[in-house]
């Protein structure tokens, strides 16, 4: 039986479609089964930052309405094995599907695959409740920013509400940089308030950037740092205990004379 | 059936706590039950039964008056109209984060045992004790008690408000604090330095 995991965070352009697609790319890595759903019906992306949009033949509002069998959806991803995207549709909107019509998609689906990974879309409102119905666990993405930490506590408040109970958080496009000029909030002062526990801390990549456009994760890059903090959250939620790197980016007079002469300079 | 009847000590007797909505011979037959099943503490001498949770007829009363007294030496019975036997209590004690867009509200004295996060608010009829950081927003004598205060551990509120006055602390907001309203009507923050001996002007309830 696998587990329904939505990713989500209230605030959009945080990164919950990044997170989805290299967890979920991680995850088969490791050898599991996975189904990214996109539930952002209307406004998709996941296709694209997967890069499987030129294989979109059904969308999960075809399934919901019987034009398809689920089988027909999803794609698989020829990269990973175990790899499948179930891809929302663009040309209708939020209320093409309902909560209890999400839940029965997402039970169907845990009989085949490990984890169902649903990118949920921003905002509280009817696309937020489709895309929790059938999770059991959540993942919460924030930035290091106030406003959205503001709407990561009010989505795990709205989270707690709709019975998920202990979500876990990632942090995202932290930069160690202006974290210790003070510029930015720190990691600490963020579990504080949110009070949940950490699944991750993602560093900002530029890397990121050039992955979404290509369409490949970055996951797969192991010189990314963004990547390996993606490769640790799904270790977590394998159960994993994967410590937390220490800030090791450190951009000093010393590490630049080092870096110069070498390691053992 | 179990809740038909509940049958409390009190001093010199039986409290009757009747079911409200149950039918009246099942009420009867649980008394009868009830009153068997104490027959020895019954016997001991006289009783006094007060009967509670129900307002009954003239007939019922009779119809009960009936059941009691049956080898029982009753030294009284007070048939108390009032139809909830536990009203609800006013305080409350809230377990936190009361997280952002969560809203509480309070008839009594509320305690937030955790944090108030920003974009929270609670809301009380007294006073407002958040042990913990209030960073949202917090009005306490919302129905008008001027003596009424706010504390929290760590005070740095978007707002607070004490009946219909607001106040939002400066930056300053570090350590423990309460905020009252003074004879002036002017919103006054008081730092609680917890361990030591507290002066005594400022705020006094």
């Amino acid at each position: 039986m696998g587990e329904v995991i939505v990713v989500t965070s209230g605030k959009g352009g945080v990164g919950k479609t990044t997170t989805v697609a290299n967890v979920g790319t991680a995850l088969a890595m490791r050898g599991k089964k996975v189904v990214l759903m996109d539930a952002d019906i209307g406004l998709r992306n996941l296709d694209v930052v997967m890069g499987l949009e030129n294989r979109i033949v059904y969308d999960l509002v075809d399934v919901v309405e019987g034009v398809c069998r689920l089988k027909q959806a999803l794609i698989r991803d020829k990269r990973y094995e175990g790899l499948y995207l179930m891809p929302a549709a663009q040309t209708k909107d939020k209320n093409a599907v309902t909560p209890e019509q999400m839940q029965k998609l997402t039970n169907e689906l845990k009989e085949s695959f490990d984890y169902i990974l649903v990118d949920c879309p921003a905002g509280i409102e009817q696309g937020f409740r489709n895309a929790i119905a059938g999770a059991e666990k959540a993942v919460v993405v924030t930035v290091p920013e106030v406003s959205a930490i503001r709407d990561a506590d009010r989505i795990i408040g709205l989270l707690s509400a709709h019975g998920i109970a202990e979500p876990m958080l990632v942090v995202n496009r932290v930069r160690y940089d202006m974290v210790r000029r003070g510029d930015m909030i720190n990691i600490e002062d963020t579990t504080d308030i949110l009070g949940i526990e950490l699944a991750g801390v993602v560093p900002d990549d530029e890397k990121i950037v050039i992955s979404t456009n290509r369409g490949e994760p970055v996951v797969a890059d192991p010189k990314s740092a963004a990547g390996k903090a993606y490769r640790d959250v799904a270790a977590r939620l394998m159960g994993e205990d994967v410590p937390f790197a220490e800030k090791t980016e450190s951009k000093g007079f010393v590490s630049k004379l080092k870096a110069l002469f070498g390691r053992n300079g | 059936m179990d809740n038909t009847v509940a049958f409390k000590g009190i001093p010199g007797g039986l409290r009757l706590v009747l079911h409200p909505d149950t039918a009246w011979d099942a009420v009867l037959d649980a008394v009868r039950e009830g009153l068997t099943a104490r027959r020895s503490f019954l016997e001991k001498g006289a009783v006094y039964f007060d009967v509670t949770g129900r307002t009954l007829s003239r007939g019922q009363k009779k119809e009960l008056l009936d059941v009691l007294q049956r080898d029982v030496d009753l030294t009284g019975v007070r048939f108390d109209e009032a139809l909830r036997p536990n009203p609800a209590p006013k305080n409350r004690i809230v377990k936190g984060p009361v997280r952002s867009g969560q809203q509480i509200d309070c008839e009594g004295d509320l305690t937030v045992i955790g944090d108030v996060n920003p974009g929270g608010e609670v809301r009380a009829a007294g006073n407002i004790i958040v042990l913990g950081n209030l960073r949202g927003f917090a009005h306490a004598g919302r129905d008008g008690d001027r003596k009424s205060i706010v504390f929290a551990l760590h005070m740095a509120p978007t707002q607070v408000r004490i009946t219909g006055y607001v106040a939002r602390p400066g930056d300053s907001g570090t350590g423990p604090a309460l905020i009252y309203l003074d004879d002036k009507n002017v919103m006054t923050i008081e730092p609680i330095v917890i361990g030591s001996r507290q002066g005594g002007e400022g705020w006094v309830k």
